[in-house]
């Protein structure tokens, strides 16, 4: 028995003997330690302690020691550390404190800096050396010195600085009653001393009018570099472990990004610049609050506009700065460039904010320009990837902006109304707008959460009201849509969307109760369906066609009702569409065909009512696809392929700006090359598949984060691998196999539950296999590479039948995929056979 | 300036979902609450002049952390903090007591040194502070219920708590910690 088993059972055995008589030990001994000797002995001389250890510490410490702490302060007056002799306690910090003391050496004044006692954690004392570091690189006439540092008796960590004899920065402009000119000259020097910490890589990440002190010649000096940060990857990661102490420090001062906890740069020093500047104009801080808690103040200065400082200007002002003509225009530009939340649409560099008050103090033109709400509309218009991902940022800063002034006044009834026009264009205009457009999707998931958000806070306060009850339906779908829905760019959280989608669906179906009319039905309907793809997506195929088929019944009645209204006909062509690729998961293909010709029909006959409806045309175009896949008849099934593609491939052509159709252009390829591979025709197919693929790539690569994208490039790298591998090419088929596999990994990574891509990981690993095994069977090829081929073929397949077992066991296995596990089986066991035939 | 409520009440909800840092990220916002609220009783700014240490770790869990958004295991956490803080505090002062007085000899500071309030067998609290920390690497979950019981003054339930055991394991552990720390002191000497 080793020292620690020995020791935890001894302790197990003391805890029982404790809860017995003394008397009771002798016996229970010897049973419980047997001839173990050496766990007797520790036992018993654990237990011989029993009556000493009665009283023992049973009263608690912590009286004492709250009275240490109370007396635990400072350094008495007159007390020397080293060649320093303490004056007076000058000020208190979150981990240290500062003295007054004299130099007796130098016979100066210097600032000390102590960590507090009892304060010596690692995190603080890492901190503190690294202010010390910090301090000891910077030498500029406006950052306070450092001269040096040392250790007290009992180990406390002390540094010695300038001495600063002057007063904090507004006390100094107020108290002299320095004009807007004055104080602008005044804060351009604090810019250059900022200035100069950056370009010695460091951030001070506490910029506020308290931590720059002036003197009485009207020098600003930059104190406490107390939670600057270091640019440098080596000392990142120290100074990351404490920002959670350093984000409490002063909030008001603080940007976005810090409230945030994101990373910080030396924006974020402009922005708290930004702020000094706008109080030491206007005597005020940016943004108005009501009940000054730190989430009011945090939702403030992540999401309120500051009110221009021109307007904020009243002859009360300390400032004493009257002419509001003076700030209005370049001065308000400058201030709120400098605070704009996204930290890469701030000034770029503290110079160039300084530079841009040095021409307005000469007159000549600032870069700065009014960010208007014009501005931000024709951002929003213009139609490229970083104009709709600003200008959709710029929105939600407006709507929040709105929202936090609405939560603070928690009454008018039009302002209730305001916020859920708001949180409806948001969801309905702008996400709609953005929704096609390549590399959009981290900006849709902001947009919907944000809806969501508000909606959800909404709800609470408008209670059963109906409309309100459909909007928060369908922000519940959106959510889910981007969260997860198969057959949009989606961010691959399959879990999430399920949950968001039950919200939607249970709310739609308390809604369809009490309202028969043909919009709510249908809006049931639909949400039947997103359940339905997210249970196929999740590999629940069962579920999945359940809730197809209750979609698919719902509309079949509506249909019955009104069978002249466009859209239910419309919704009705889908539900059979769906429901037939539903069945496609299944054995069940053969009930694919009538449903696909159903969806059809009804296509054909709308597109004729309305030739130029372009919706209408691209569902003529997927449905003949769709048949055309699903039909025995070959020529049948091509001539409806070229149909299908020849269609999709018009309407992208119109459309350019239109993801949706590119991708469906591939769609129609996949497919195309899909059913022309089943009829053994694999030339064709690959031509195919090579177009499928290359609009693909183009995809993936346009938004990288978008995981619909990287797996239909995952798809399409795999099966034309496979039909490389029926064209006897098998470099160049493990070649787009072994491609196909490195994002599927990928993919599961990020989305483990997710058995969609489980299952392509297998057919993956089959591609490989069969490229192996191709490869293999070529007699040319010397024998001993012939049998690692197939050795390696044999492993592929192992894999393969791994996994589908895997997949089977854990429910998750689609039914068209039955056969898999022993069809992988039989491929292991042929190429052991192929092996020892080889090496026969 | 005053520590926004938000932030501590984050920093608990981080350490109960995880994060091993919380601790040390409390240390100093706990112990500056602390310090401010026990230097104001014994100014006599209170009108009962008295100080009582669990009363106090209470009032500062009031006032630093959102009572909205807690739960009992916050409570629970936050305590646990301040009877870190406290161990760290005691040590301190031993130490540098024992600092000052080298030179005519070494002199251990016994509790009731300090405050007569302590049982009959007075333990060096540096001797105790080492024991505990053997004891602690044999026995982790036995030290931590001496430091939250002992240092922190916690009813065995909130620190049943903290460890999440039943509160007979955490008596189960005290009574056995003790006999383990009485066994090492009488070594010791």
């Amino acid at each position: 028995m080793s020292t620690v088993t020995r020791a935890q059972h001894a302790a197990e055995i003391v805890k029982c003997a404790l809860e017995r008589d003394a008397s009771d030990w002798p016996a229970f001994l010897d049973e419980s330690c047997g001839a173990d000797a050496a766990l007797r002995a520790e036992v018993e001389s654990l237990l011989r302690f029993q009556r000493e250890a009665t009283q023992f510490i049973e009263q608690p410490a912590v009286q004492i020691a709250a009275e240490m702490i109370a007396d635990d302060s400072t350094l008495p007056p007159g007390q020397h550390l080293g060649h320093y002799r303490i004056e007076s306690l000058i000020g208190t910090g979150g981990m240290g404190e500062v003295y007054l003391a004299t130099d007796t050496e130098l016979k100066r004044q210097v600032a000390l800096k102590l960590v507090q006692r009892g304060l010596n954690t690692q995190a603080i004392l890492r901190r503190f050396r690294q202010e010390e570091e910090i301090l000891a690189g910077l030498n500029h006439p406006n950052i306070a010195q450092l001269y040096g540092s040392g250790v007290t008796d009992d180990g406390v960590p002390f540094f010695a600085m300038e001495y600063v004899n002057g007063v904090s920065l507004l006390e100094f402009c107020d108290g002299r009653a320095l004009g807007v000119a004055e104080r602008l000259q005044l804060f351009r020097k604090i810019c250059a001393a900022v200035g100069y910490a950056h370009q010695h890589l460091v951030i001070h990440r506490d910029l506020k009018p308290a931590n720059i002190r002036v003197t009485a010649d009207g020098e600003p000096k930059l104190l406490d570099f107390g939670i600057a940060k270091i640019l440098d990857a080596a000392n990142s990661d120290a100074a990351e472990q404490t920002i959670t102490i350093e984000r409490v420090m002063t909030p008001e001062y603080a940007s976005p990004e810090q409230v945030r906890g994101d990373t910080m740069t030396t924006a974020s020093d402009v922005y708290s610049l930004g702020v000094v500047l706008y109080e030491l104009l206007t005597g005020r801080k940016p943004y108005r609050l009501t009940n000054r808690t730190a989430d009011e103040l945090n939702r403030a200065i992540t999401s309120q506009a500051p009110a221009a400082p021109s307007t904020v200007v009243d002859a009360n002002a300390k400032t004493k700065i009257e002419n509001r003509k003076s700030l209005r225009g370049d001065l308000d530009n400058i201030v709120l460039m400098a605070l704009r939340k996204e930290p890469e649409r701030r000034y770029a560099s503290v110079a160039l904010l300084a530079d841009d008050i040095r021409r307005h103090l000469e007159g000549r033109t600032v870069l700065a320009r009014k960010d208007t709400v014009g501005y931000r509309a024709s951002k929003f218009i213009r139609r490229n990837r970083a104009g709709v991902a600003a200008a959709a940022l710029v929105f939600l800063t407006l709507v929040g902006g709105i929202i936090a002034t609405t939560y603070e006044a928690r009454r008018a009834q039009h302002r209730f109304d305001e916020v859920r026009r708001l949180a409806n264009s948001l969801m309905f205009e702008i996400h709609d707008s953005v929704q096609n457009l390549e590399g959009s999707t981290p900006t849709r998931r902001l947009i919907v959460d944000r809806a969501l958000e508000y909606l959800d806070s909404l709800s609470s306060d408008g209670g059963s009201d109906a409309s309100l009850q459909r909007e928060l339906a369908t922000a519940y779908e959106k959510v889910g849509d981007i969260q997860g829905n198969p057959y949009s760019a989606n961010l691959g959280d399959t879990d999430g969307a399920l949950a968001s989608y039950r919200k939607a669906t249970s709310i739609r179906e308390r809604l369809a109760k009490s309202d028969a009319k043909t919009e709510t039905q249908l809006d049931l309907a639909r949400s039947y369906r997103g359940m339905g793809d997210i249970m196929e997506q999740k590999g629940d195929v069962a579920e999945c066609l359940r809730y197809y088929r209750q979609s698919l019944e719902l509309i079949q009645q509506l249909a019955t009702a009104h069978p002249d209204d466009a859209s239910v006909q419309d919704e009705l062509g889908r539900a059979y569409d769906t429901l037939g690729d539903g069945l496609g998961r299944t054995n069940a293909t053969g009930e694919q065909l009538p449903l696909y010709q159903q969806a059809l029909a009804i296509r054909e006959r709308l597109s004729a009512q309305n030739p130029s409806d372009v919706k209408q045309k691209r569902g003529m175009a997927l449905a003949h696809l769709k048949v055309g896949g699903a039909s025995t008849d070959k020529n049948e099934a091509v001539d409806h392929m070229q149909r299908g593609a020849m269609m999709l491939e018009e309407l992208a052509a119109a459309d350019p700006q239109n993801a949706r159709a590119r991708r469906e252009v591939a769609f129609a390829y996949y497919r195309f090359g899909r059913m022309l591979a089943d009829g053994g025709d694999h030339a064709a197919a690959r031509s195919k598949r090579e177009k499928s693929l290359a609009i693909r790539e183009g995809f993936a690569r346009q938004d990288p984060q978008n995981r619909q994208a990287r797996f239909d490039l995952a798809v399409a790298h795999g099966e034309l691998s496979e039909n490389l591998t029926n064209l006897r090419r098998p470099a160049e088929a493990l070649d787009h196999a072994h491609q196909s596999l490195v994002i599927l990994d990928e993919l599961v990574a990020s989305d483990p539950t997710n058995a969609v891509y489980q299952r392509n990981i297998g057919l993956c690993y089959e591609y490989l296999g069969s490229a192996n095994a191709a490869a293999a069977v070529n007699e040319s090829a010397p024998t001993p590479e012939r049998v690692e081929r197939w050795k390696e073929a044999g492993d592929w397949y192992t894999k393969a039948r791994d996994l589908f077992a895997a997949l089977r066991d854990r429910g998750a296995l689609m039914p068209s995929d039955a056969g898999q596990v022993d069809k992988f089986a039989a491929r292991v066991a042929e190429a052991r056979q192929a092996i020892d035939r080889l090496r026969r | 300036m005053s520590i926004p409520q938000a932030d501590v009440t984050q920093i608990l909800h981080d350490w109960t979902a995880g994060d091993r840092d919380a601790a040390e990220k409390l240390m100093p916002l706990v112990y500056q609450e602390l310090r401010r609220l026990a230097q104001h009783y014994l100014r006599g700014e209170r009108p009962d002049h008295t100080l009582q240490a669990t009363a106090l770790v209470h009032e500062a869990y009031l006032r630093l952390i959102d009572q909205n958004r807690v739960s009992w295991q916050n409570r629970a956490h936050f305590c646990a903090v301040a009877a870190q803080l406290m161990r760290r505090v005691l040590l301190q002062h031993a130490r540098a007591h024992q600092a000052a007085k080298r030179g005519g000899g070494m002199q251990k500071l016994y509790l009731d040194e300090t405050r007569e309030l302590v049982q009959s067998r007075a333990p060096d609290l540096i001797a105790l502070d080492d024991a505990l920390q053997n004891l602690a690497r044999i026995h982790p979950r036995e030290g931590q219920v001496v430091e939250l019981k002992f240092f922190g003054g916690m009813e065995v339930n909130e620190i049943a708590e903290v460890l999440n055991v039943s509160s007979k394991t955490v008596l189960r552990d005290w009574q056995f910690a003790k006999l383990w720390l009485c066994r090492a002191l009488a070594a010791a000497e």
